[in-house]
Order: structure tokens, then sequence, then C-alpha cells
């Protein structure tokens, strides 16, 4: 992709690169996320399994299964902000290409070029945490409910 | 017409620009000449609003903003290109950013001086970083060119074919600002000379009105800057006097 003029990042960067590293990173968070619902899905099979042998057992909680598990999502919004840094400072590197972005007749421009994939980033890594908050949220209380009523059944 | 009236730029407590006030005309060509550290390249950030500072700068009574901005261009030895980019992807950049775009200028240029059209700009050759900086700004459609030292790397020849092409091409309306140490080289080609020394305008002559009185510019130059001939012989008299009394 080098020499090809690609927009919205700084022209000479590979916009593909950072859209696909993104993507990873992103893919990642999304992976180590799902440890919670298998979490949740062992913490009350554990809670069923004590109430059949008729041990003392404490009802896990939300925020107690659900960890870290969200946590990589602020991580990949962390990261974009150093994406942003770093896209303003590659104007610098090399060259100051940074004198001729100012003077764009179009103010816009470079702000656009070195914010645009980190403001997607952050906000695809927030519309996903959410996303799989409530997700994980409903498989909490719908593990609940079943463990509950096999409980009650006993 | 690009107007400075009284701009002042400090950095921390070192002032860059001591209240310079100056004009430049369409069609001018005025060379800025200065020492290093006298303003040269100040003065023109400033002009181009890269720099904040204090005073005024107009482009035929305007202020610079973004709806005048394409009407100022600028070569720097720094340089302004995107080094991952090539020739050609920089072309395509300018005619998408820059209305006023000369096509045919830039092509003429570019085959002139045998520029490489896809290797990228930071791979290039320092003298060939120059030529392309200097032909973007050149083709950009601006009516004031600002370059500053934009030849220092390139050979004499290289330097000559240049300054014969600028004379070719530039329109009657065309202005440029230019700053550069290559005094000599320069005096056929400009037709004002402005010096500056301290962030403050030390002197500004029309070239022909040298030629009236018999006067060269680095003359001048040496004149206002109050540049002493004997100065040279006078430090190694001293530096080899020294040596003796050592021995």
């Amino acid at each position: 992709m080098r020499g090809k003029l690609k927009l919205p990042v700084p022209p000479g960067r590979d916009s593909g690169m950072q859209l696909t590293n993104t993507a990873l990173a992103l893919g990642a968070v999304f992976l180590w996320s799902l440890g919670a619902p298998l979490d949740m899905h062992r913490s009350w099979q554990a809670v069923v399994r004590a109430a059949e042998l008729g041990t003392r057992y404490t009802e896990p909680t939300l925020s107690g299964t659900l960890g870290t598990a969200l946590y990589g999502f602020a991580g990949v919004a962390l990261g974009m902000a150093v994406l942003a840094i770093r896209n303003y400072l590659s104007l610098r590197e090399g060259s100051r290409a940074d004198y001729l972005a100012r003077r764009l007749p179009n103010r816009w421009e470079r702000h656009i070029w070195c914010l645009a994939v980190p403001i997607v980033g952050a906000l695809a890594s927030a519309i996903l945490a959410a996303a799989l908050y409530f997700l994980y949220r409903g498989y909490f209380f719908y593990c609940r409910d079943a463990a509950r009523a096999v409980i009650a059944s006993l | 017409m690009l107007e400075l009236k009284d701009v002042k730029k400090s950095y921390g407590w070192k002032r860059a620009l001591d209240g310079v006030s100056l004009t430049v005309a369409p069609g001018e060509i005025v060379g800025l000449f200065g020492e290093n550290g006298a303003g040269k390249t100040t003065l023109m950030k400033c002009a181009l609003g890269l720099l904040g500072f204090g005073g005024k700068v107009t482009l035929d009574g305007e202020p610079v903003t973004r709806r005048n901005i394409a009407r100022l261009s600028f070569a720097t030895c720094e340089h302004s290109f995107f080094p991952n980019l090539p020739a050609e992807s920089h072309r395509d950049f300018y005619r998408a950013h820059f209305p006023k775009w000369r096509d045919k200028r830039y092509t003429a240029l570019t085959e002139f001086f045998d520029l490489p059209r896809h290797t990228a700009a930071g791979r290039l050759s320092t003298g060939q970083q120059n030529q392309l900086e200097v032909i973007l700004a050149l083709c950009q459609g601006a009516d004031y060119i600002l370059m500053d030292e934009p030849f220092a790397g390139n050979d004499v020849f290289n330097r000559e074919d240049f300054y014969k092409v600028f004379l070719g091409i530039l329109e009657p309306e065309e202005a440029v600002l230019i700053s550069t140490h290559l005094i000599a080289e320069v005096e056929n080609f400009i037709s004002r000379a402005v010096l500056i020394r301290g962030g403050k305008i030390l002197g500004d002559t029309r070239v022909s009105d040298l030629e009236d009185r018999g006067e060269t510019l680095l003359g001048y130059v040496k004149s206002s800057y109050g540049y002493r001939p004997g100065r040279v012989a006078d430090a190694l008299d001293r530096l080899s006097g020294e040596e003796d009394g050592q021995k």
C-alpha cells in the first residue's frame, strides 16, 4: 500500500494496517472477555452442586463473575489515544509535513487524518464493551434463574 | 500585496522578531538575507501562520486565514512533503487540495529535473528532495511563494538550472520571498534585497539601485552588517602570535 494516497490517515501511512491492528486488538479483548460467561456458568453450577450436597453456599454476584473481562476494551480505547498521538507525530517524522498539513484550506483535514481511525476504534470498543456487558449480564441472570429453579426443585 | 506590520515573536526570553514590517508586492522576487538566527525562518513561519505572533500579517488587506491561505506556498529546507509518498502522489494530493494547482508546470519541472515519480520522497537524494519541495511550492498555484533556504544541499549546476527555470516560468504576478545564504548566486535573479539582523530589518533595497550605485549585493550585505574585511587576517595574526609566544 506504500505510496497510495489513502484517507483518513496521514498521507503515506497505512490505513489498512491501522484498521487491521485495531480489529485484532478488539478480537483479542473479545476472546479474553469470553472468560466471564464461562465463569458465570461454572459459579452457578458450583452453587447447584453445593445445594445438592447440602453444604453452605453463597450466590455469585454479577460484578464478581464479570471481573476484569471487559477491562481490555478500556485498554483498546487507551491504545486509540496513543494511536492518535502517533498519527500527529508521524507528520514530523522524516520531514515537517505538519507545515503543509497546517496550511491546508480545510482546517479539519489533518485532525480527520489523525483522529478518524482512533475515534472509530474507540467507539467500536465502547459499543462492543456495552453490548457484551448487557449480553453477559443477561447470561448471568439466565444462569441464576436456572440454578434457582434447580435448587427449588430439590 | 503581502504585508507584515510590526510583527513580534519571542521564544521564551529570546526575541526572534522585533517589530518587523515588510511588504512584498505582486511580481517581486525578494531575497531575505541574514546570519543564522537572524529571524528569517521565523518571519516566514509567522507570515504563514505556523507560529503565533504579535502584529499583523495581511494579504491584500485581509488577514491570512483558511480562506486565503492557498495564496501562499512554502518551500522549506526542513521539507514539508510526505516522506512516504512519491512525487506522483504528491501531485494528486496537491491537485485535490489546492484548486489553482499548476499541473502543466509540475509535469514540465519534474521532467526537466528528471525527478523519479514513483519513489517515496523520503528515499530521494537531498538534492532531489529539495527539488520536489521547491517544485511543489511553485506549482501550488500560490500568488506568494515563500522559500526558506530551498537549495541547501543542491550542487551549483543544479542551483543555476533552478534560477534560470525560475525566471522562465514565473508569471508576472507571482511573487517570491526567498531566504538564502547564497547571496552572490541570487544577485541576478532577485529584484529586491531585505536584510534582517537580530529580528529587525537592517536594510531594504532594490537590486537595480545597487547596480546604479555600482555596488554588488554581497558588498551591500557586508557593509550593512558591518563586516570587517581584515577580521580574518587579524584573528590569524593573533593566533599565530599566541603560538609563537608558547614556544
